[in-house]
């Protein structure tokens, strides 16, 4: 970081308010809760000027916890002002090769793998009942139990990445998928300006074409806060000087790390606890 | 309980995708078939808890159809049929202990302890001071299995034998 001279900056580990991404949850202190990432306060360093920034520090998240999860666990999170994605994911192998012996990525759209490994499109709508269908007898999970969006992940987790056994940036995610990445016109499809580096079925980090629309991110939201009250899940308080910030942010790229991840690729084991002196699972 | 059979579970992985929904990958063994499953399940789903018991139990009789088992603190009995004893019947002696895995009260498998001690029934003539390494002649027991024996093992020996690989350990004074 000190050599791309990125700035390190101090993210609290306390907020007021928090993330409202469907499948991760906040863990409570006090009253406030404990940060799942720095990408909000990075951000807000972002777009007041600090340039290019990173924080590399401990993250919380309620509930995740098993063979590659601990719920406290070290991010390694970092924006670049100007970068396209495609340059982001060079510095990302270029950073894991300097720390692991990571053969050459490959890169392929989340498109690309769906097609080859299920001769399914995911950006095609008529193909979603077939996808369901082969996630539902790869998984056992009855077929009226998920959303189009769990069936992709369990077609991805269960029939795709089993086969990303070298290096693969994945990249260009349906809109759903989006977080808080740029959604764009690519030939005519809607795809959200997103990456995973997945190595020996680790999913090692997660970048985007950050999404600078303010309006958008107050929309994607509340799209979000509609799901969580729908299924009953807790809801956090939005911050409000975040989406200030996103409407000011520079065109720009980030990515976060699982750095335990990486230390576990750079000892060749498969179970964070390996690389854990004091891991929260208690067997 | 699975697809109305109770299992054990085996291997649990939490399986999340950094923005996706949680899995849990589970690996359940079917306690009545032994068949080995494999299933996901939405994290946070529950399944209906199996009313199955583990009792150690000693072995009594076989009556020609079902095997008997007693209780050792209550003297009361149970018994098991073929379903449940399977390939375990050629490991049953009277008067050890086994473990007798109890299902809605009633047997549903029996897993005999780690080492027996059975006697040769039938066997090829010993070869004595025949310590050829790694030779072997197959040996039937008194319970009917037969197993890979060394040449000097002959008719009446007591053998203790491994019951999870039926393999012979070593001859037995027992």
């Amino acid at each position: 970081m000190q050599r791309g001279r990125v700035l390190e900056i101090e993210s609290p580990m306390m907020s007021h308010s928090g993330g409202q991404d469907v499948n991760i949850e906040l863990i409570a202190a006090d009253d406030l809760w404990l940060a799942s990432s720095p990408e909000f306060p990075l951000k807000r360093a972002v777009a007041a000027g600090y340039g290019d920034v990173y924080s590399l520090q401990r993250v919380f998240r309620a509930g995740e916890s098993g063979r590659r999860h601990n719920t406290e666990f070290t991010m390694l999170e970092w924006y670049r002002i100007g970068y396209s994605l495609e340059q982001l994911m060079s510095e990302v192998e270029a950073l894991c090769q300097s720390v692991v012996e990571m053969p050459p990525a490959t890169v392929k759209s989340y498109r690309a793998l769906f097609l080859e490994y299920t001769g399914l499109d995911p950006f095609v709508e008529s193909d979603h009942g077939r996808l369901a269908e082969l996630g539902s007898n790869a998984s056992g999970i009855g077929i009226e139990q998920l959303d189009v969006d769990g069936w992709l992940d369990v077609v991805f987790s269960h029939l795709i990445e089993p086969n990303l056994t070298a290096p693969t940036f994945v990249y260009n995610f349906l809109p759903s998928q989006a977080a808080l990445s740029r959604i764009e016109v690519i030939d005519g499809i809607r795809t959200a300006r997103r990456f995973e580096l997945i190595w020996r079925g680790v999913e090692l980090a997660n970048g985007y074409h950050e999404l600078n629309d303010e309006q958008e991110q107050r929309r994607r939201f509340a799209v979000d806060r509609a799901r969580r009250s729908e299924r009953d899940q807790p809801l956090y308080p939005i911050d409000d000087r975040f989406l200030e910030a996103v409407g000011h942010l520079p065109d720009c790229a980030g990515v976060a790390i699982g750095v335990d991840r990486l230390v576990m690729l750079a000892c060749n084991t498969d179970t964070i606890d390996d690389v854990l002196l004091f891991p929260d699972r208690l067997s | 309980m699975l697809d109305g059979d109770p299992c054990s579970i085996v291997e649990n992985e939490y399986v999340k995708p950094g923005k996706g929904q949680a899995f849990n990958r589970v690996k359940l063994k079917n306690l009545k078939t032994g068949r080995v499953w494999e299933r996901t399940f939405k994290s946070g789903e529950q399944l209906e808890g199996a009313d199955v018991m583990d009792t150690d139990m000693e072995y009594l009789y076989n009556d020609g159809e079902f095997w008997h088992f007693m209780e050792p603190s209550t003297f009361e009995q149970y018994q098991a049929d073929e379903a449940a004893v399977g390939d375990q019947k050629y490991w049953l002696k009277e008067q050890e202990i086994f473990t007798v895995t109890l299902y809605n009260g009633s047997p549903l498998s029996i897993t005999p302890p780690n080492h027996v001690v059975l006697e040769v029934a039938e066997t090829d003539p010993g070869l004595k001071g025949d310590t050829a390494q790694g030779a072997t002649k197959p040996a039937t027991l008194v319970t009917g299995a037969t197993i890979k024996v060394p040449l000097f093992i002959e008719v009446g020996d007591m053998l203790r034998i491994d019951t999870r690989t039926g393999e012979y350990i070593s001859r037995s004074k027992d």
